[in-house]
């Protein structure tokens, strides 16, 4: 297992050189930069000493090899347009995104998750057939105009709940999380509905109902945990989307996460913060999708047995057979 | 099995109950006004220099629009944060529209040719950390200044004494005094915190709020506390929240919804609605101060109608403002009459000055594209049009122009761009454009303009215009004392630029926002940049 987890670590080497790369150079494409935005009234000799400390009078390829420099060194370089520590700004942007992460996803997951098991026991009845089209509905609509729905209901209307910013402790967090969740819970739904019927008709469950089992632990103990592993990877997928910021939801409920961080970024071409941004949040899931590894392990014994094995040497090649025994054969 | 389930679900909910865990709410108790704190001059802004009586609530949140980025007055493009946090040096009343004093008491040229101003400043006037203002610090915050607009003529202090400065400028400028009234231009920073944090020393002012940076969280809300020891007249509210929102129809919901006391700019199809609702009220600042002026402009160093005046003319002569200021929605805009100065500013050309006509009509629109076709030589260019597209109101703008140009039989392309991109094309040595649609707050002073459109170096010069003889001749109204002179000087530019149709002035736009029915103390400028320094909403 500690093995496995190294490996995983390491594997951040490539993920953070590809993505501060891509990133980075997409961003040099993009027309325009953070110094054009900001330093339209400054004074030539002001914007001129400001282009030579960013970089801005050499080639990208030079911007990027000072950028990679002060990496290696811990330091994800300064926002031009703030002033500030990229890494000073990602870190006020974070509670706010895990807290909208979190509640969103505890959402899609309470309410999904038994609605897909009974989906499923129920599979062709009618509770079967509305969940799918509860799911389906919820998978299309956009975010932006179920955002600005719950907004007009709630906030304007019957003035119950906030309508933006992160000000209000839990009454703030309800309408973005129902937003982003209700995307979340369609299709958690459909997946555990899904997994659920793949498990549901196997032998050894039909063998503990013959054994007297009750239906309720047949389901919840036998099939669930044997179903669970699809169910975990969608979480862990959708929980490392949420922590990449809900871009759209962010911005509908003015919520001061990392996603309106790195949208507001991406307008003011403030590279360092879009760059620095994208690779914590890159790191983030990473995380996230190694907790998910381990938790399969957790769940399924086979998983936990593989990972706790030894490493296999590899087989030598059989050395060939003396001419004289095959001769004599 | 089912322990560990339960006892996996409260922890669940437990972390994220923490999580949720988040500020106080905006709403805040309510608080008795507080008194004026000092007898010294209040600084005049006509309506919010009233005195306020009764009791206000303590905690006034407006939803912004734009966010500042930085704490470097003159740095930082915020007029609306450097208003609270930032004293000018002189003030420029809007509504009444003269010089008063604020940290300088008493001006005057001690030169005569507009190269040496002395000051006499303002005593007893502290920063927000307790130390004093003096000449010292003027003259730092000068020195430090990069603002194109000072550092182009500033060239160094001579303290006379604690209170006492002349400012000695590179070349001489009658409009520097008006310089000073911008906080932009000249916001006075405390020297000895500058120079101790470069971080965030400069976010130390004398004005009437001072930032809260332990709670201010970059590109999203600047927490400002009430400046209990300010020099003029203190704001009865001690607590002011900007949050920026960046969607117009989620500030117009917060305000409906109580979570702010105002909001700037109004979606234009959003207007009804906020005129309708009896717990609003809709304000704007037209008739306020110099407007923010829309226009078209043609490239003027690469662009294909630069050397073919019978197109720009014809262009010029196809679209109608009036369908311009409906497409956009901004019902409370007044439509250009081709001079480009601010409003109610002085040397203001009219339209009988010009000699060219070229007021909507569209018949001589398609002779004069005949002329252009002749001078091209049979046919006429497709033609590329750019500006900030992602706002509506320039895309719709946009569209007109686009549309008043098939008319008249041109073809118009729309590269679409953004704020960012619009900057990068309009650089001399960059271009890819033909015309572009462009909007650029004028400002109360005659060489705004100089800097803003058609001085060889302007930045906001969005034609890319260069000319030795109109920079020569802005040159020369800015040094001159000589009124006749300058009113001479500024006429004959701008009937130059009309005439030639350079730059085509569609509408004065007039920026709004809405309040809760109530609110009191906020001045709405027509620049976009309202004055919430006392604002106050009574309970």
């Amino acid at each position: 297992m500690h093995r496995y987890i190294i490996k995983r670590v390491l594997m951040l080497i490539p993920i953070i050189l590809g993505v501060s790369f891509i990133v980075f150079f997409m961003m040099d494409m993009a027309e325009g930069n953070a110094l054009d935005l900001i330093g339209l009234e400054y004074s030539e000799e002001k914007l001129a000493e400001l282009y030579r400390q960013y970089g801005y009078d050499r080639s990208v390829f030079y911007r990027y090899f000072l950028y990679m420099k002060n990496l290696l060194h811990g330091s994800l370089g300064q926002s031009i347009i703030y002033k500030k520590d990229v890494w000073e700004l990602y870190m006020q942007r974070l509670p706010a995104t895990l807290k909208l992460a979190s509640a969103s996803v505890l959402v899609a997951v309470v309410l999904s998750i038994p609605l897909g098991i009974k989906a499923a026991t129920t599979h062709g009845s009618l509770v079967d057939n509305t969940s799918m089209v509860v799911s389906i509905v919820g998978l299309s609509m956009p975010n932006y105009w179920l955002g600005l729905m719950l907004a007009v209901l709630f906030a304007q209307k019957l003035h119950w709940l906030p309508s933006s910013g992160d000000l209000n402790g839990i009454k703030s967090l309800i309408l973005p999380a129902i937003t982003v969740g209700t995307g979340l819970m369609a299709t958690m739904t459909r997946t555990t509905r899904s997994s659920m019927l793949d498990v549901i008709r196997q032998d050894y469950l039909r063998t503990a109902r013959a054994k007297g089992v009750p239906e309720k632990v047949v389901i919840n103990k036998h099939a669930l945990r044997n179903a669970l592993i699809p169910i975990i990877t969608v979480v862990g997928t959708e929980m490392g989307k949420a922590l990449g910021g809900a871009v759209v939801t962010e911005n509908v409920f003015a919520w001061p996460g990392v996603g309106r961080l790195i949208i507001d970024s991406v307008n003011q071409r403030d590279t360092a913060v879009v760059t620095g941004c994208i690779i914590l949040t890159a790191v983030l899931i990473s995380i996230v999708q190694l907790i998910v590894d381990i938790l399969y392990a957790f769940v399924d014994p086979r998983l936990r047995a593989q990972y706790s094995a030894p490493r296999k040497k590899k087989a030598k090649a059989a050395p060939p057979a003396a001419p004289e025994r095959r001769a004599a054969a | 099995m089912k322990k560990r389930t339960i006892i996996a679900a409260a922890l669940a909910l437990a972390m994220t109950l923490t999580a949720c865990g988040g500020a106080a709410a905006p709403a805040a108790p309510a608080a008795p006004a507080a008194a004026p704190s000092s007898e010294a001059a209040a600084p005049a802004s006509g309506e919010a220099a009233a005195p306020a009586e009764g009791n206000y609530v303590d905690h006034i949140v407006v939803a912004i629009d734009t966010m500042p980025t930085n704490f470097e007055p003159s740095g930082n493009d915020a007029p609306v944060l450097n208003r609270l946090v930032y004293d000018e040096l002189i003030n420029y009343d809007k509504v009444k529209k003269e010089l008063q004093p604020a940290l300088a008491t008493a001006w005057e040229w001690v030169s005569e040719d507009a190269t040496v101003l002395h000051l006499d400043l303002r005593e007893g006037v502290t920063f927000h950390n307790g130390n004093p203002f003096t000449a010292e610090d003027v003259a730092y915050s000068l020195d430090t200044n990069v603002n194109a607009n000072i550092a182009n003529y500033y060239d160094h202090c001579d303290i006379k004494g604690d209170y006492s400065v002349d400012i000695v400028l590179k070349s001489a400028n009658a409009d520097f005094v008006n310089l000073l009234t911008n906080t932009l231009y000249a916001g006075i920073k405390d020297k000895e915190s500058c120079e101790a944090d470069a971080d965030n020393g400069s976010a130390i002012g004398t004005g009437p709020w001072k930032l809260d940076l332990a709670n201010t969280i970059p590109g999203d809300t600047i927490e400002l506390l009430v400046n209990a020891d300010y020099w003029g007249e203190v704001p009865v509210t001690s607590q002011l929240t900007l949050r920026y929102i960046s969607s117009a129809s989620s500030r117009l919901l917060a305000l409906q919804n109580k979570e702010v006391h105002a909001m700037m700019a109004v979606g234009e199809t959003d207007v009804p609605a906020v005129q309708a609702d009896p717990n609003l009220e809709f304000v704007s600042g037209a008739g306020v101060g110099p407007a923010k002026y829309y226009y078209l402009a043609f490239n003027m160093t690469n662009g294909a109608a630069k050397d073919n005046l019978y197109l720009r003319q014809a262009i010029a002569r196809a679209i109608n403002n009036e369908d311009v200021i409906l497409a956009v929605g901004d019902m409370e805009a007044e439509a250009s009459d081709g001079a480009f100065w601010g409003y109610d500013t002085p040397f203001r050309a009219s339209a009988s000055d010009f000699q060219v006509d070229l007021s909507y009509n569209v018949e001589e629109a398609k002779a004069l594209v005949e002329k252009a076709k002749e001078e091209a030589g049979g046919t006429l260019p497709e033609l590329h049009i750019t500006g900030n597209t992602e706002k509506s109101i320039n895309m719709n703008h946009i569209l007109i122009i686009q549309e008043a140009c098939r008319q008249i039989g041109i073809d118009v392309v729309i590269d679409e761009s953004d704020g960012a991109g619009v900057n990068a094309k309009t650089k001399f040595d960059a271009g890819g454009y033909d015309m572009i649609q462009y909007n650029v707050p004028l400002e109360t002073w005659p060489s705004g303009v100089n800097r803003m459109l058609v001085y060889s170096t302007g930045s906001n010069n969005r034609a890319l215009f260069q000319s030795e003889e109109i920079s020569a001749m802005l040159e020369e109204a800015t040094s001159t004392s000589d009124d006749a002179r300058r009113e001479e000087l500024y006429k004959q530019v701008q009937v130059y630029v009309h005439d030639n149709a350079i730059y085509v002035p569609a509408y004065y736009g007039s920026r709004n926002g809405a309040q809760l029915a109530g609110v009191e103390g906020i001045v709405w400028s027509n620049d976009g940049y309202p004055e919430f320094t006392y604002a106050r909403y009574a309970q």
